[in-house]
């Protein structure tokens, strides 16, 4: 089920989204919004729930709450999700090698944020939150030079179907290809997820564009390269958004900082 | 001087304008020199060799606008040029120390060792950099301390620069009891790490064996922190891992001492009253 898009709310009346492990609360008021999210610790929370018009109300005990003042009533809300402000880490739950001169596709998944803005024509942005607190690493060689990222486990399945639907997070395909002359060990892969398009597909799961790493014999560095959008997804996408970011192709970027070390 | 005498009364009023145009026309040009020059370098010497670049600038040409106008108005430049020599001996030998300031404030510039608005610690003072001067570099400290810092001091003295690299390593000293399982003391510790979000995945948590103390055995746990967070997780660590301690057991003990006669000893009597 789709949970993106235009809600029309009722005044002084709570809605009530649940988009897995976030959830939120917006009353539209006289010329202001009352805003309330929290969100739980489990990552594998696949709740989904919409209810424009609920009797229920966000505790004040777990939720946070905001409150926006703004120069009209209106009372149209758009939800939107969109990808990461930063590249994510993604380290396989299990070890994984690739061998080589082989080629492997891996689905990896990542949390989405959700924007929340009123439909007024200005675009008035009120929320831009991730679904889930990610923690913080450090992509670099060393201490002194690198970058700051979010960190994720993920399962890094290499069939379509074995993908765990999940409203909250997006699907990237991953290629890799080991051009090289040993075994390749895969540790980490960083997502320049701020650098990917959002798509939907028709079961309103979503995705980003593929990437494809390449390692070269006697590199440690992989050019990263963004394949045509249809590369490795499932039939029919929609646009969701384009990328925060955008990186132009052929860009070196350290892709296997510490698994070739 | 020889100029004006023997001048009629409108001369010398020509000559006095035309000698302030003179001077001000000049000191005008003079800033906007220096202005120009300072936007032309501020972007690849930094702000605080920019600002050093332009005062010299500004105290230089104003120099020879000042010395054009005295000649204007018929001035004996060579008496002011000896004069000028015998006082600056003198100025010499007197500004020893404001000289060795200001070359130890040009060799640091380019060292660009901290900038302006760096957190440093010079001895005992941490603070915000809040100018980089000729003579010396003011410091705020965080109660709000204004603090100036000769240059001559500062390039013969170790500068920690806390905010040079984004990430910070923090290390919290801990000790356990002689009983407690180290193992399972370092597991529990990893997973403080890992469950506190503020705490860098990479680089990884470290424990060190730091030794076997006189009441305990000292380990040091060290986490990586971005710049910005490194007050937060130096208040909320610890408490976690006094939280995580006490839910498993593990004791954090207090100072011992073993009284040992050298054999084994009867109880000592104790009386209240």
């Amino acid at each position: 089920m789709k949970w993106w898009g235009k809600y029309t709310l009722t005044k002084n009346r709570w809605a009530h989204w649940r988009v897995g492990p976030f959830s939120l609360y917006a009353q539209p008021k006289d010329r202001e919004w009352h805003v309330a999210i929290w969100q739980s610790s489990d990552a594998l929370d696949s709740s989904l729930l919409l209810d424009t018009a609920t009797a229920t109300e966000p505790d004040a005990e777990t939720y946070s709450f905001s409150r926006y003042a703004i120069g009209s009533s209106e009372t149209e809300l758009e939800l939107k999700p969109r990808l990461g402000d930063r590249p994510f880490i993604v380290s396989p739950e299990q070890p994984l090698f690739l061998l080589a001169g082989q080629e492997s596709v891996l689905y990896v998944s990542t949390i989405v944020w959700i924007q929340v803005s009123v439909a007024d024509g200005d675009g008035n942005v009120l929320l831009d939150v991730p679904t889930i607190r990610r923690s913080d690493t450090w992509f670099g060689d060393n201490t002194r030079e690198g970058e700051l990222c979010y960190s994720t486990k993920t399962s890094a399945r290499t069939e379509l179907g074995d993908i765990q639907p999940r409203p909250h997070r997006a699907v990237t395909p991953v290629e890799i290809r080991n051009e090289g002359a040993g075994i390749l060990p895969i540790e980490q892969l960083r997502v320049p997820v701020p650098a990917l398009s959002l798509y939907s597909d028709d079961n309103d799961q979503l995705w980003t564009d593929a990437v494809c790493f390449v390692r070269q014999e006697g590199e440690d560095s992989a050019a990263m390269t963004t394949p045509e959008p249809s590369a490795h997804l499932p039939g029919k996408r929609t646009l969701i958004e384009k990328p925060r970011v955008p990186v132009e192709t052929g860009t070196i970027v350290k892709a296997f900082s510490r698994l070739l070390s | 001087m020889d100029a004006l005498t023997g001048l009629s009364l409108n001369q010398q009023v020509l000559l006095w304008t035309k000698a302030m145009l003179i001077l001000v026309i000049g000191l005008l040009l003079v800033r906007l020199i220096a202005n120009a020059l300072y936007r032309a370098v501020d972007g690849f010497m930094g702000i605080a060799a920019a600002v050093t670049l332009k005062r010299i600038v500004i105290y230089l040409l104003s120099a020879v606008v000042v010395l054009s106008t005295l000649y204007q108005l018929g001035f004996d430049l060579g008496v002011l040029l000896g004069a000028a020599g015998i006082l600056s001996v003198a100025l010499g030998f007197a500004s020893q120390t404001s000289a060795s300031n200001l070359v130890s404030g040009l060799f640091m510039v380019l060292e660009k060792s901290f900038a302006i608005g760096d957190i440093i610690q010079v001895g005992g003072t941490t603070g915000e950099v809040l100018s980089i001067d000729l003579l010396s570099v003011k410091v705020r400290t965080f109660d709000n301390l204004y603090v100036r810092i000769p240059n001559e001091s500062l390039i013969k003295t170790e500068i920690k620069n806390l905010s040079r690299f984004p990430i910070r390593r923090y290390d919290l000293q801990v000790g356990v009891a002689y009983k407690e399982d180290l193992k399972k003391v370092s597991d529990l510790l990893i997973e403080v790490a890992d469950a506190y979000d503020y705490s860098l995945d990479h680089p990884r948590p470290l424990i060190i064996f730091q030794g076997f103390g006189e009441s305990s055995m000292d380990l040091q746990f060290s986490v990586w922190a971005t710049r910005e967070n490194y007050l937060k997780i130096r208040n909320e660590l610890p408490a976690r891992v006094k939280e995580a301690f006490d839910d498993a057991g593990i004791e954090i003990p207090f100072p011992h001492r073993t009284l040992y006669a050298g054999s084994e000893t009867t109880p000592f009597p104790i009386r209240t009253e």
